[in-house]
């Protein structure tokens, strides 16, 4: 599926949905999905799970895919995805997460944005608590690079992890 | 004539003129030597700093993996950039914050808000201290700069123009954090809670919600969101505007979003 690019309210305004396709150009949004070239996902895959119509792109944008991933939350680590960011080389950019209304119901999502070549800013989100909304996840990061999100969540597999869109702002 | 008076006539003026420029506090380099002094000079030249040592880390190849094999900076370098990063932040921030006096709008909007009963189980019965995090693009609209503040566990984002309140919720934490508690013991029937909801929204968001589309849902059969939806009006995505409470069936407050107006 190729890359979608939308001009909004004219000028010097675009936001870029990234699956697949080639590199995008500067857009002052950059929404990444979880497939694609700028997606990645790890571990056995009886873990993976997804739900068809649901996520950013399931049911709210008019994107692909159409569709949000998950996995049970504990210990230790057994399956995670990584999203490349790479359009925000050496800029400011604001980070938000995707939690969708199903399927996202851990506590403790554990998300890590590399940046600025190899460090590492971790944080957790209650995604149980918001219900198809973006989250601010990190304001202000410099040469933002990736996002990863893992199930080590202490949770005992009674909790889901959701993995959907991860949108940059620069 | 009186050359004399003449030059002193010329010579008091501009000695007067430079006597007030220092005193202003301006300096007289060259333009060589230019200093810096707007915000936005300041967060440029910081951001270069932070710019040429993560150059130089990179190429220093002092690297590390961390416990879930991640290649990172060795601590040292990590700790250094880490504290570059925070101080260039700061500085970028200064170029699109609002000056400080004129946040305590959103402060006294935040602390109303959370006067709510509610939430006063978690913030206690003293007025919420609030604290200013960041200001950044929204969420919800990235052509608009919004201010995000922390408030007991909660993270909030404020709509400058009109100190709104766009986002309210558990804030993200370090892994080593803990996270917020709720009640979910089970003292509201779902009816309850759509009331509650209704009322909660309508004062807090002041829309009339007979115009808008209703729906709800539920997370763990504990977690109840409620959510309306103006299919006139869209987000910089496609997607309706939308304004959504969540509450526990203990009745406490999960979060809320309105991004009617943003």
């Amino acid at each position: 599926m190729n890359k979608i690019t939308k001009a909004l309210f004219g000028v010097a305004f675009s936001i870029a949905m990234l699956s697949a396709g080639a590199s995008a150009a500067k857009a002052d949004v950059s929404i990444y999905a979880n497939n694609g070239d700028y997606y990645s996902e790890y571990g056995p895959s009886q873990y993976w799970h997804t739900t068809s119509n649901e996520g950013y792109c399931g049911h709210i944008g008019s994107c692909s895919p159409a569709y949000m991933k998950w996995t049970y939350g504990g210990d230790p680590m057994s399956n995670y995805a990584i999203w490349d960011n790479p359009d925000n080389n050496w800029m400011w950019a604001d980070h938000d997460v995707f939690v969708p209304r199903v399927n996202a119901t851990t506590v403790r999502a554990p998300y890590c944005i590399m940046w600025g070549g190899a460090n590492e800013y971790n944080f957790t989100v209650d995604q149980n608590s918001y219900y198809d909304s973006w989250v601010r996840g990190a304001p202000a990061q410099y040469d933002l690079r990736s996002t990863d999100l893992s199930d080590v969540t202490y949770e005992n597999f009674t909790r889901r992890v959701g993995f959907d869109e991860i949108k940059i702002s620069i | 004539m009186n050359k004399k008076g003449s030059k002193t006539k010329v010579l008091l003026p501009a000695a007067i003129i430079m006597v007030a420029f220092l005193a202003a506090g301006y300096s007289i380099v060259s333009a060589a030597n230019r200093q810096v002094s707007t915000p936005q000079e300041i967060a440029n030249s910081l951001t270069e700093r932070l710019h040429q040592a993560i150059a130089d880390a990179e190429s220093k190849g002092d690297y590390t993996t961390d416990n879930q094999g991640r290649k990172v900076f060795a601590p040292e370098t990590a700790t250094q950039l880490q504290a570059f990063q925070e101080e260039a932040a700061k500085a970028h921030m200064a170029t699109l914050e609002r000056p400080a006096a004129e946040r305590q709008g959103a402060i006294s909007r935040i602390q109303e808000f959370t006067s709510d009963q509610s939430i006063k189980g978690f913030v206690g019965d003293q007025a919420a201290s609030v604290a200013y995090a960041a200001t950044g693009k929204s969420s919800y609209n990235s052509k608009l700069n919004t201010e995000f503040y922390r408030v007991g566990q909660d993270y909030v984002e404020v709509d400058m123009r009109n100190n709104e309140i766009v986002q309210f919720g558990p804030a993200p934490v370090k892994p080593s954090e803990e996270t917020k508690k709720f009640d979910t013991a089970a003292k509201f029937g779902i009816a309850d809670l759509q009331a509650k909801a209704s009322e909660f929204v309508a004062r807090n968001a002041k829309v009339d919600l007979s115009a808008l589309k209703a729906s709800t849902g539920n997370k763990m059969d504990t977690n109840y969101f409620f959510r309306w939806e103006d299919p006139n009006k869209m987000l910089e995505d496609g997607r309706p505007a939308f304004v959504q409470v969540g509450f526990t069936i203990g009745g406490e407050l999960l979060s809320y979003t309105n991004s009617l107006s943003i």
